[in-house]
């Protein structure tokens, strides 16, 4: 029989493998990038205690005006005479706005302050395009501006690289990984999708035949190598985190509640990873919307609910931010069909235990035309400002190339 | 390579094993040795021709014509009939929906369909329906056919025939737009997805565009007609023309524009050569012949599959397989038959990332290095495991049993599974295996498993010849065309 080959699944099992010789191994082409970056940077380990951001991505673009419903602006009904949503169905927030009825849950967390509401967000000369719009809320680029590398990935180009971790620096639920993680480094990022019936010992094989290669840097067999290898060491230490997850509460059973709850697992574990991505699509409305608006409005709410409890029970809300974003709202009047077609602002939701406030930015103006857009009136940069210098402890000037006034939603600065 | 160069054609002298090997990786799903032999025959021109030139259709699918007459039902029907009808009809619809999914899978594995049906895939990621959007599988079995029906003709008809589709007109909501009610979903993404890319067109343009589309009624059953009634007949003006335009007049707007001409071409070469751009005096060379041949398709097609662009060395074995390549490649590799089950070949086929018909959404799927991700390479593996094992039909249900039945040929099923044993019988070395399955023929990492492998019996038993396969198709090298 070849000698059993065994690959180490943390760094410490590797420094422990290696012993002195650790130098060599890990700086020679072979070994999986997380594994050659620790091993350059000789800092302490990571601090399980550290804030993580959730990110839920409503995807198709969210209808902020049927979401957040300036009930007492005549306006509104003028634009949506067919789909605007009435004063009693819906869920008050003050004298002015309601919640879709759908957001049952998320109405209690708002009056309980864990659930806050930024007004009107967006960016100047908005894209209408589905692509182009969440490539630009993604990379945090101006409108006019292209830009390779997501919010999240310039955030870890610039504060941590070389940091020890054993565990992906982001995480994505689902099988397609956002431009959001995308960094100039091979930052460790991991995509989450159900698991194989894949066996420790062949696992082992794969490892150590992909270990025997070699290829130019810049290809894609390098990229699919080393994809490879940080994927099967990744997988076997967070299949087996889910798999053993005592959820405190019951989840909804769709595809979202799921993805919420196999994150709460993760974190629960004490996993390392900073930033979590879970989307939620369905939402480019342009026909017959009313129903399946506030469906997807009830998943939202109540997943995000579950899963807020589900931190509060196992006492990690404090560690636990959560946000959504959607690429675009809708246009202000309804088109013939029942439906909206794409719009530029729309409200930005936040979640967590360390709140302040729970209304912030001014609300749009609805005196515009037909076929007209609404204004919008926070940059969604300075969310992102917020989340980068107040939550994530880095720089918002460097992560986002330019200074966006931060908002005052988060009570407590690391 | 200067622009006028590259696309001239490849001397025939330079027509060999590699360059035949890389135009088979590209064009079709696998480099088995009958495949090489053939293409080694034919030349680039004659390959075109022969695969791409001659259209064939699928065969209608049992599910779908019985599916269509219970559509033709469902609308004689008052309310409440229908309400009554419509689970039903769901029902019929998934069902009819796995049974495409198999059959067109099992279609494109025949060697002498492949090339057309990935021809088909890559316009289907232009022209995106999916599935979910369109809520009718016969629907999107039609779109396919109009695909193939245009294949071999020009660019410009080939759109016009696939806007006025059942499945494009619910999927981007065409139906919804009516004169006084205009939808711009289709006319945004004519632009944007189809014909001219983002940046050559306004806002405007979409509005106006919008309009000149209205007036077509899509029904369930397939049929698309014109009202006069619910088209805006008022003047528009799209592109700096103003008229009274109709869809004719919008498709002949669009063919002038100068990005019309680069656009289908840089698709092409992005699915077929290399993800990375051009350099633009290249494609407009090529832009300017394919305008002045009338947008053919033939033309273009035989012009980059025969130039001496597509042969360049820097291009070769380097482009990472889709899902569906690989997952169908496979199966041809190593002389398997798809077996005839959804949760199969569907239910992998989505856990790679490519849900059949099913793309996340209207921009179709990115390619490239966006197909591989940790959970997309699990899946990967998964299938390589699957195959190596035998079937166990204990698992199977009665449904299943069933079709596994039907699709035996005088008593004998199909090869589902590789036989390990008769490629042990046949004889294999590390270089063979690495010469039939990677385009680069890298055996050195499958001859050093060999070695660690044999050690005991010095010969490969079925077990280790299992692992020797498990780590070949697992490798980077199998995962690249």
């Amino acid at each position: 029989m070849p000698a059993k080959h065994t690959y180490p699944f943390t760094r410490r099992e590797f420094l422990r493998a290696t012993g002195a010789g650790a130098g060599l191994l890990s700086l020679s082409p072979f070994a999986p990038a997380f594994l050659t970056a620790s091993a350059h940077a000789n800092v302490a380990p990571p601090d399980k205690d550290q804030s993580i951001l959730v990110l839920i991505q409503l995807g198709g673009g969210n209808d902020g005006l049927n979401t957040v419903v300036p009930y007492q602006d005549d306006n509104y009904y003028n634009l949506r005479p067919k789909i605007g949503l009435k004063e009693n169905e819906l869920l008050k927030l003050d004298d002015q706005l309601g919640l879709n009825p759908g957001c049952e849950e998320l109405h209690r967390l708002y009056h309980e302050g864990q659930f806050s509401i930024i007004q009107n967000v967006g960016y100047p000369n908005p894209n209408r395009s589905h692509f182009r719009s969440t490539e630009i809320w993604e990379t945090a680029s101006g409108s006019r501006e292209y830009l390779s590398t997501g919010w999240v990935g310039r955030f870890f180009d610039n504060c941590c690289q070389g940091s020890p971790n054993d565990d992906p620096f982001a995480v994505n639920i689902g099988n397609e990984l956002p431009d959001t993680f995308l960094s100039e480094s091979t930052a460790n990022v991991f995509s989450y999708f159900g698991r194989g019936s894949k066996s420790k010992k062949s696992t082992e094989l794969i490892l150590k035949s992909l270990e025997s290669t070699s290829f130019p840097d810049d290809s894609n067999a390098n990229f699919l190598k080393h994809t490879a290898m940080n994927a099967l060491i990744t997988e076997e230490r967070v299949v087996s985190r889910i798999r053993n997850y005592k959820p405190s509460v019951n989840y909804p059973q769709h595809s979202l509640g799921k993805g919420l709850q196999q994150v709460a697992a993760m974190i629960a574990s004490g996993q390392g990873t900073r930033v979590y991505f879970v989307p939620h699509s369905g939402f480019d409305t342009h026909a017959n919307q009313v129903q399946r608006h506030q469906n997807l409005l009830r998943q939202l709410s109540s997943s995000m609910s579950a899963f807020q409890a589900d931190l509060q029970a196992k006492k990690l809300d404090d560690q636990v931010l959560t946000m959504t974003f959607s690429e675009f709202g809708r246009r202000p009047n309804e088109n013939r069909s029942g439906g909206t077609d794409h719009g530029t602002a729309a409200p930005l939701f936040v979640m967590g235990s360390k709140l302040k406030g729970s209304l912030h930015g001014d609300a749009p103006k609805l005196n515009v035309g037909k076929n007209k857009d609404l204004k919008y009136t926070t940059d969604f940069r300075s969310a992102y400002s917020t989340v980068i210098d107040q939550w994530l402890g880095g720089n918002h000037q460097s992560v986002l190339g330019d200074t966006f006034q931060p908002l005052d939603f988060l009570a407590l600065k690391p | 390579m200067n622009p006028e160069q590259a696309w001239t054609p490849l001397p025939p002298a330079q027509w060999d094993r590699y360059t035949a090997r890389h135009l088979a990786s590209r064009i079709g799903f696998s480099l088995h040795p009958s495949i090489i032999s053939e293409f080694l025959e034919l030349g680039p021109k004659a390959i075109v021709e022969k695969y791409l030139l001659q259209p064939q259709q699928m065969t209608q699918l049992p599910s779908l014509i019985s599916m269509r007459a219970a559509v033709k039902e469902f609308q004689m029907k008052d309310a409440g009939g229908k309400r009554e009808m419509r689970k039903q009809l769901q029902k019929q619809n998934r069902e009819g929906y796995e049974e495409y999914a198999v059959a067109w899978n099992q279609f494109a594995r025949q060697k002498q369909y492949s090339p057309q049906e990935k021809l088909c895939l890559f316009f289907q990621n232009v022209w995106v329906v999916a599935s979910q959007g369109v809520k009718g599988v016969p629907m999107l079995f039609e779109y396919q056919n109009k695909i193939r029906q245009s294949i071999a003709g020009n660019y410009p008809e080939m759109c016009k025939r696939l806007t006025l589709t059942s499945a494009m007109g619910r999927y981007l909501n065409l139906d919804k737009n009516k004169a006084g009610a205009p939808n711009e979903n289709f006319a945004r993404e004519l632009f944007e997805l189809f014909t001219l890319g983002e940046g050559n067109y306004t806002e405007a343009d979409i509005k106006e565009a919008a309009r000149a589309l209205t007036g077509y009624s899509f029904e369930t059953d397939g049929t698309v007609s014109f009202r006069e009634r619910a088209h805006d007949s008022g003047l528009k003006t799209v592109f700096g023309y103003q008229g009274r335009h109709n869809i004719d007049d919008l498709f002949e707007i669009v063919f002038e524009q100068p990005a019309a001409a680069t656009f289908l071409p840089k698709e092409l070469l992005r699915f077929y050569l290399s993800e990375s751009d051009f350099d633009s005096s290249i494609i407009e060379v090529l832009g300017k012949m394919w305008r002045e041949s009338g947008y053919s398709l033939p033309f273009l097609y035989s012009t980059i599959f025969s130039s001496q662009l597509f042969y360049q060395e820097e291009f070769r074995g380097n482009m990472i397989k889709s899902p569906v390549h690989y997952f169908i490649g496979l199966h041809q590799d190593f002389e398997i038959e798809i077996l005839p089950l959804p949760r199969e070949c569907l239910r992998i086929e989505r856990l790679m990332g490519q849900a059949f018909f099913n793309p996340p959404n209207v921009k179709g799927w990115d390619g490239g290095r966006a197909w591989i991700n940790s959970a997309t390479l699990a899946a990967r593996r998964q299938v390589a495991e699957t195959l190596l094992q035998d079937l166990n039909t204990d698992r199977l249900n009665a449904d299943e049993l069933r079709v596994l039945d039907q699709a035996k040929q005088n008593g004998i099923s199909p090869a589902y599974r590789i036989d390990l044993d008769k490629i042990i019988e046949k004889g294999t070395t590390p270089e063979k295996l690495a010469e039939d399955l990677f385009i680069g023929q890298d055996a050195a990492f499958l001859a050093e498993l060999n070695e660690s492998l044999l050690e005991d019996e010095n010969r490969l038993t079925t077990s280790s010849l299992r692992e020797l396969l498990l780590a070949a198709i697992n490798s980077p090298a199998y995962q690249l065309c």
